[in-house]
């Protein structure tokens, strides 16, 4: 049994992985589930349920530009059609899915280095 | 120590980089109770091919097929079928020599047209399901009459026959010599009735012998030249015990895990069911299909250069295709001529668990009634049945999904370094570890095989995908360290085949 003030071992990464290589220059980042349910609201009995909708993962994160260029093409990512597949540990679970860069942005201000910003919309994929 | 995971042919001495994929069907309990798929013809050639034997070539158009193996000639007639059936498909050839040497003899038959005509009418002698025709007068004699005919046979140069006259005797004879053409190439004579002339029945060319360098022994030597070419679909002309056993070693030994060419022999026959069936169930596997027609129109290779086509067009779409029942639109194998020999319900069911893929004949035309490979017993020659791996479609997915494995260990996976997965103090496997971009974990591969069986399960490919992805076992091997060990236990999608129904009318009374 755990003392008090024992501490059970926490989460201390999140590997993201885009088509098999492992961002390493990801400064933050964001994953959405959206599960896309449509709620189903009556007049007699208030909220009763839910119907299935779109469900989809959005995820977004700032990356640095080493020397040699951004880690992986997101500006041509993000202009062409080709798809992406992504992996994301989380625990003992993970998240994978194939879908698309959407959106990539290069960004510098005065004094700071330029950055990217990176989003993508992935079908959802149940985390196991 | 030995491996949790071993496959055939990938020991502890076989170092090579690459990805071994060792696919096991039948391995569900008894109740006895699927990148784009190719097709390659292998067959023998006429003098008037101008390939070179056992040298692949691919083939686009119909010409290219004659120039290279001659008009007319098995892999002419068998590549002709590919292309009407699939015609933006991948198509490859290898043509051999047809026997030759001393005794070697071509398989043919006499047409006796007899007494001058009295009338007018019109002779019919039919080839393969091709008719030529002479329409007569009273002015003809039978030996015109038979000259008009040999001329209409001979001007279809397609057709896997020459002819010739003698005084109204027209021989048929055979474009290759050798065995592989009796009962392969079929006659039929009509005649108007009441104007004097008769025609001999027709029937199966028959009499051909092989000669000192055998069919057999060139269809050899064409598979060793050819033994790590890639196609999933290999169509042959022949359908005998001896070739069908060469065959089968040479899909069996490229099938390994070593090479990994999975692939799979057709071949077609219209023979009877008692003399096929000895066959299929000799050469029990998984990766042979018969496509059997009695007394069928078309000839063996024909048969199976028709199925090939529709196999592969339907299976890049969707590898657990249910061919049951199938005559789409560019189905045209004729129904059999002699309606004695369509085979009935009962023979249809025996042939299909003898592991022989029938085709029907009605009123309508032709229909293929199921599809299944030949792996009808627990072994080969015997009697007690297994289906286990009898239906085609369950071959056919679990290769598209070790394809698709393969293609992403090739593709995300190979060339990298490999690091033992994380486990945690519950024994879990820690996802949420740092791995650098040059390396990977067994956990991570594992992760995107989940992600194939899902879609797999989306696109109908398989069963629930849960228990398979319970089954996983994915980690750096014990006894091989550059090695990871990876197993899977899944289940093909089911056919919808049979409904058995009991409706009971049960007013009292």
């Amino acid at each position: 049994m755990a003392g008090v003030g024992a501490s059970p071992q926490y989460l201390s990464q999140v590997p993201i992985i885009i088509n098999g290589t492992a961002l390493e220059e990801i400064t933050n980042f964001n994953v959405e589930v959206d599960g896309g349910k449509v709620p189903i609201e009556t007049l007699a009995k208030g909220y009763t349920g839910v119907s299935k909708g779109i469900s989809k993962v959005n995820l977004s994160f700032d990356c640095m530009i080493p020397a040699g260029g951004p880690e992986m093409d997101w500006l041509n990512l993000a202009g062409e059609i080709t798809p992406v597949t992504v992996q994301i540990g989380i625990g003992t679970k993970d998240f994978v899915s194939s879908g698309h860069i959407m959106t990539a942005s290069l960004a510098q201000g005065n004094g700071e280095p330029p950055k990217m910003s990176v989003t993508g919309m992935f079908p959802y994929s149940k985390i196991e | 120590m030995t491996e949790t995971i071993s496959i055939p042919g990938i020991g502890r001495t076989w170092i090579k980089p690459g990805a071994y994929i060792y696919v096991l069907l039948g391995q569900g309990p008894s109740v006895s109770g699927y990148g784009d798929r190719q097709v390659c013809v292998i067959a023998p050639m006429t003098s008037a091919g101008t390939g070179t034997a056992n040298k692949r070539v691919q083939i686009s158009t119909e010409q290219a097929a004659i120039d290279l193996s001659g008009p007319g000639s098995p892999l002419h007639r068998a590549c002709k079928e590919v292309l009407l059936t699939n015609p933006f498909g991948t198509l490859w050839a290898i043509p051999y020599a047809a026997s030759s040497g001393a005794g070697s003899a071509s398989a043919s038959k006499q047409i006796t047209l007899a007494t001058a005509p009295t009338g007018r009418g019109v002779a019919e002698l039919w080839v393969c399901g091709e008719q030529c025709a002479y329409g007569f007068t009273s002015s003809d004699t039978v030996t015109t009459i038979a000259a008009g005919l040999v001329a209409q046979i001979n001007q279809k140069t397609w057709l896997p026959v020459t002819a010739s006259n003698s005084s109204g005797v027209i021989t048929v004879t055979a474009k290759i010599a050798g065995a592989s053409q009796n009962l392969a190439i079929c006659l039929h004579t009509t005649i108007t009735p009441n104007v004097g002339t008769t025609i001999s029945a027709g029937g199966d060319l028959t009499g051909g012998t092989d000669g000192s360098t055998t069919e057999a022994t060139n269809l050899a030597a064409a598979l060793a030249a050819n033994a790590m070419i890639g196609a999933y679909c290999f169509v042959f002309s022949v359908s005998d015990a001896t070739n069908v056993a060469a065959i089968k070693t040479w899909i069996a030994t490229r099938s390994d895990p070593n090479p990994g060419l999975r692939s799979y022999a057709l071949v077609g026959n219209r023979d009877t069911y008692a003399n096929l069936s000895a066959i299929a169930i000799g050469s029990n596997t998984e990766r042979f299909e018969f496509v059997w027609q009695q007394d069928s129109e078309w000839t063996p290779g024909q048969l199976a250069g028709h199925m090939a086509g529709h196999y592969t067009r339907k299976e890049n779409e969707y590898p657990a295709y249910n061919f049951s029942g199938y005559a789409d639109d560019r189905y045209s194998i004729p129904k059999t001529f002699n309606e004695a020999n369509w085979p009935s319900a009962s023979t249809i069911n025996d042939a299909l668990m003898a592991g022989i893929t029938p085709i029907a004949s009605s009123d309508g035309g032709s229909s293929l009634v199921k599809r299944c490979t030949s792996a009808s017993k627990t072994a080969a020659g015997g009697s007690v049945n297994d289906w286990r791996k009898l239906p085609s479609h369950r071959r056919n997915v679990m290769d598209a999904i070790a394809a698709s494995i393969s293609q992403l260990w090739n593709t995300e996976f190979a060339s990298k370094t490999l690091l033992p997965d994380a486990v945690l103090p519950n024994g879990q496997v820690n996802s949420s570890v740092y791995t650098s971009k040059r390396s990977i974990r067994p956990s991570m591969f594992k992760a995107r095989v989940k992600r194939i069986l899902r879609q797999a399960y989306e696109d109908g490919w398989i069963q629930d995908p849960t228990p398979a992805i319970d089954s996983m076992i994915c980690q750096v091997s014990s006894v091989m360290p550059d090695r990871i060990e990876f197993g899977l236990d899944l289940q093909a999608v089911l056919l919808a085949d049979q409904l058995v129904a009991r409706l009971t009318e049960n007013s009292p009374g």
